[in-house]
């Protein structure tokens, strides 16, 4: 066939030249040219009905083909079950694997149930010396400017704030974990409510009313049975009465992502300790995150220039709140739970390195499923032959052969679907993040999965088929009948074929180890980090008397009597309360600076990390005070304002100086100077692999919380002191809700910082070991075959009297040699990864020669391995029935 | 399909054109008149009947098709046998020659 085209106007044009031959011989046995035409016409019938008939007989042979070579593909199936079991269960693990993977990367950047969810960004407030980085949130009167100046770019700005409070129903007091929205929330969401009314932008953001609660649709199930008439019930909020309006629509679970917020409450009934009239006029209080609708058509770039506008006339004009800060604009989705500069900036590239390892192990499985296929497409190769010199086309060879192989994947794919499932099932359960708060991890399957499925499915298909169709079907017909179908010396090229499957085998599989290794070590390494405190025999717990509307005084008593009592247990070292746990999901932080240093246009604004503690808070968490002295219950609101700073604090703020007896300035907490008192050793605070961070503590009775983290560090075991706290607490507060009940050394454990270690170490050792399996099978297939083939070589070197020893080494150094490439390549690849990884293996060098080595190691010991047994086989062939044989 | 409907004209009409191509690569046109010219106007092939015949044959791999040009430049769509159509050729007419014999004998019996 020298040209390929259309073969419907190819038909036509053989009529047409075929209406002229006919017309032109008409024409010169005397017809006049328009009868010769006719006449013409009349001999050949309708040109029309002969294309028709011609297309349907393509259409429906094309169609008989098809069911000709599923049915001849099933036969082959049946005649070899065990290849065809292997060979789909191979796919299924890596098809599996993949999918499990892609489905929580899918999970998690799912976009909101909302209108048009691809318009909607976070605008993020930006300090250059925020070194908590999680000072993104803007003030009320802040969010008036950026609606009242971006107008021509936004729809919308919503502003919203977590909240965790306490909810009474029927005298019974929950947590309730819900969102501080904007008034235009709802209606710029472009939501419906499932049952009742959602807020009207005309309300909501005025201090004073009534307030008004739209419940969360799971709640809503959970808590009322998705009863229509709670709507128009007044519950109890923190203490105040809330009345409920609504109910949020089904799916729809806040703009938190990871968390099923249970309700909605409009921001101008306050936040925390800040009353609402302060909330909403105070530019030094920023809670909220703003996020905001496109208008259509508009880029973010755009959008960002309009920003950069605001806010530097917003810090042009209050230097005092917004001085040097600046606003950045992120899509949604990469703002997930809240916007982190760096964060956000390495999520596609995170994203790309879980889905690089889970296509690496595809690839192997791919390579196995391959290299079964082509072993058995050379058994087949005098069959294919034959069936050439019969006149079947090449063609119709290779699609025959592809069939095989999508049935293969098929079923693959389907029995990898129910293994994807399961797995990405277990790795949710699996999450513990040490905090008691409604999550939700949707990774169940939907139409992005199954479509990527399709695809992996189609890209494994042409992987595991056309290799060995396209070998199978340039079968040198003469060769092979001549040669009397035994494979002789044209095995060489369909050997390096088969080699190079398994040396990228093996190197798919090192580098899937190392990454595993990698963050193995990362985990090890970063569980031997100081963390500047000590964690063991520490039971803590988490407390809110403002669940319940006790007021801050109320509150304070509550603690006193609560640690008075506890001090009292047998076996109580210390106790302490603090507004935040070291290494939990929430952290204070303050806009803090030496007051020498009074900020002004252009000066820095240092924002650190705070928490406010009472004076057994060192002594408990065993945090030397490595200058000055700890607090005292001396210093209360009686006593001049204090403060204790660590080390890194000091030595930013008064280089070389001694600190004691500096003061410190914290708009947000005093109006007056705070006297540094002492400085403690530094520590991690937000996470394991956080920089050197400053930090101050302040004492709880100057600056008191009612959220607070209660630590008691005693010998007792942990069920013996918890059940002896709860007794406590309730003998106090029958009412009060507890949470995050456990062992500090476990809820640092589950920390978030430490989560991602762990799945990254548990991904990677999954899909390492699932490689491994299919590289050794990988190499113990090839060698066998190849031995196989050479039995007869074998057998004259052993007639010639070569002795067991030497066969046995001829067989490994063949495996040897394919699995020293294999690590080559494979190491190799692995450094590439992990320099892409290099961000989250904070303890560990990239080039770590602890994990290489054990790489190589291992590696190289399963290669043998897997090579020994054939070796072993070859040993063992009997010259005289190998040669007999011939 | 009017092939179908016709199976005994349909394997007449393969075995036509595949004895027709035995002596070398002739278009579509040629193959009808040859037809009817050897059968002496006998066989009426209706002309347009030659091509879904021919394109079956060739699906087969039976027969190959390679468009040339004639000595008048004409670009013209030539069809020869292959092998296998050389070997299905002989099939076909060992099976014709029974069919005949057979039929002859009940026609004529001695």
């Amino acid at each position: 066939m020298t040209r390929r085209r259309d073969p419907d106007d190819d038909l036509k044009r053989e009529i047409q030249t075929h209406l002229d031959l006919e017309a032109e011989e008409q024409r010169v046995a005397g017809l006049p040219a328009r009868d010769a035409r006719d006449a013409a016409i009349r001999a050949f019938g309708s040109p029309t009905r002969v294309r028709e008939i011609a297309r349907e007989a393509r259409r429906w042979i094309a169609l008989d083909h098809f069911v000709q070579d599923v049915r001849f593909a099933i036969r082959q199936m049946r005649r070899a079950p065990g290849v065809a079991f292997t060979a789909i269960l191979t796919l299924a693990l890596g098809i599996g694997a993949n999918t499990a993977i892609f489905s929580v990367i899918s999970g998690f950047f799912r976009p909101l149930p909302v209108a048009n969810p691809d318009q909607l960004v976070v605008i993020a407030s930006m300090k250059p010396d925020d070194q908590t980085g999680l000072r993104y949130e803007f003030s009320f009167p802040a969010l008036q400017d950026y609606r009242r100046a971006t107008a021509d770019v936004f729809s919308e700005i919503m502003a919203d704030g977590v909240k965790f409070s306490g909810i009474t129903i029927a005298g019974k007091t929950t947590t309730f974990v819900h969102q501080n929205v904007s008034a235009n929330f709802f209606t710029g969401l472009g939501l419906r409510p499932a049952a009742g009314r959602l807020f009207d932008p005309a309300e909501g953001e005025r201090v004073g009313l009534e307030t008004i609660v739209v419940l969360g649709h799971s709640f809503w199930l959970r808590r009322f049975g998705g009863d229509p008439a709670v709507i128009g019930t007044l519950v109890r909020i923190d203490g105040e009465p809330a009345r409920i309006v609504g109910v949020a629509p089904e799916g729809f679970r806040g703009v938190f992502e990871g968390a099923d917020m249970e309700g909605y409450v409009p921001i101008g009934t306050g936040l925390g300790r800040v009353p609402g009239q302060q909330y909403v006029t105070d530019r030094a209080v920023r809670r909220l995150r703003m996020l905001a609708r496109l208008r259509p058509g508009v880029s973010i770039a755009t959008a960002q220039a309009a920003v950069d506008v605001v806010a530097g006339r917003l810090a042009a004009a209050y230097p005092d709140t917004e001085g040097n800060t600046t606003a950045k604009i992120f899509p949604e989705t990469l703002a997930r739970p809240i916007p982190l500069e760096k964060w956000s900036e390495l999520v596609p590239y995170v994203r790309g390195v879980l889905l690089g390892l889970a296509s690496i192990v595809l690839l192997i499985a791919c390579m196995n499923v391959a290299n079964l296929l082509l072993v058995r497409a050379m058994a087949r190769q005098r069959e294919m032959a034959v069936r050439a010199a019969l006149g079947s086309g090449r063609r119709r060879l290779v699609r025959m052969l592809l069939v095989e192989s999508l049935l293969m994947t098929t079923a693959g794919t389907t029995l990898g679907l129910c293994v994807g499932a399961v797995a990405s099932a277990l790795l949710v359960r699996s999450v513990d993040i040490g905090f008691d708060a409604p999550l939700h991890l949707d990774f169940t399957f939907d139409w992005r999965v199954f479509t990527y499925a399709a695809f992996v499915a189609l890209g494994t298909t042409l992987v595991v088929g056309v290799l060995p169709a396209r070998r199978a079907s340039r079968a040198e017909i003469t060769d092979l009948l001549h040669e009397g179908g035994r494979s002789g010396t044209a095995g060489a090229t369909r050997s390096r074929a088969l080699s190079s499957l398994v040396i990228a085998q093996i190197a798919g599989c090192a580098a899937l180890l190392v990454v595993a290794g990698l963050f193995l070590r990362t985990l090890q390494n970063a569980r031997q980090v100081d963390l500047g405190f000590d964690p063991t025999g520490i039971v803590t717990a988490r407390l809110d008397p403002s669940n319940i509307g006790r007021t801050p005084e109320q509150s304070n008593t509550f603690y006193l009597e609560l640690e008075r009592r506890i001090r009292e247990w047998p076996g109580v070292e210390y106790v302490t309360s603090a507004f935040s746990r070291p290494l939990g999901l929430y952290f204070g932080g303050y806009v803090v600076f030496p007051t020498t240093e009074p900020i002004r246009n252009g000066k820095k604004i240092w924002s650190s990390g705070v928490n406010t503690v009472t004076p057994d808070y060192f002594a408990a968490l065993r945090i030397p005070i490595v200058r000055g002295r700890a607090f005292t219950w001396d210093d209360d609101q009686n006593s001049r304002r204090v403060a204790i700073t660590n080390e890194a604090m000091a030595e930013r703020f008064w280089p070389g100086q001694d600190p004691i007896g500096k003061t410190i300035s914290i708009p947000e907490s005093s109006k007056e100077p705070l006297v540094v008192v002492g400085v403690a050793r530094d520590a991690k605070y937000a996470a394991v692999f956080e920089p050197r961070m400053s930090y101050c503590y302040l004492p709880q009775l100057q600056d008191s919380s009612r959220l607070r983290t209660v630590y008691i560090r005693s010998s007792r075991s942990f069920e013996d002191i918890g059940a002896a706290f709860e007794r406590e607490v309730h003998a106090l507060e029958p009412d009060l809700p507890i949470r995050d009940l456990g062992t500090l050394s476990h809820l640092i454990a589950t920390n978030l910082g430490f989560v991602v270690f762990q799945v990254g170490a548990i991904q990677a050792a999954a899909t390492g070991l699932l490689g491994l399996t299919l590289a050794i099978i990988g190499i113990y297939g090839l060698i066998s075959y190849r031995t196989a083939q050479r039995s007869r070589e074998i057998g004259i070197r052993l007639a010639l009297g070569a002795q067991a020893r030497d066969v046995r080494t001829l067989v490994l150094q063949q495996g040897g040699r394919l699995a020293i490439t294999g690590i080559a390549v494979g190491l190799a690849i692995a450094i590439v990864f992990g320099l892409a990884l290099s961000r989250f293996l904070v303890f560990v060098s990239t080039i770590d020669p602890i994990t290489f080595g054990a790489v190589t190691v291992l590696l190289a010991a399963a290669a043998l391995l897997a090579c020994d047994i054939p070796a072993r086989r070859a040993t063992r062939i009997d010259p005289i029935v190998v040669l007999r044989h011939e | 399909m009017a092939a179908t409907r016709q199976p005994v004209l349909q394997g007449t009409l393969d075995l036509l054109i595949l004895r027709t191509l035995l002596f070398g690569p002739v278009h579509g046109h040629g193959i009808a008149k040859h037809i009817q010219r050897i059968s002496e106007d006998v066989l009426q092939v209706e002309h347009g009947s030659l091509y879904p015949a021919l394109q079956r044959l060739e699906r087969k791999g039976l027969i190959a098709a390679k468009w040339e040009a004639d000595e008048r430049g004409r670009e013209l769509k030539r069809y020869r046998l292959t092998a296998a159509g050389r070997k299905q050729l002989s099939i076909e007419e060992s099976r014709w020659a029974s069919l005949v014999r057979a039929v002859g004998r009940l026609l004529k019996p001695v």
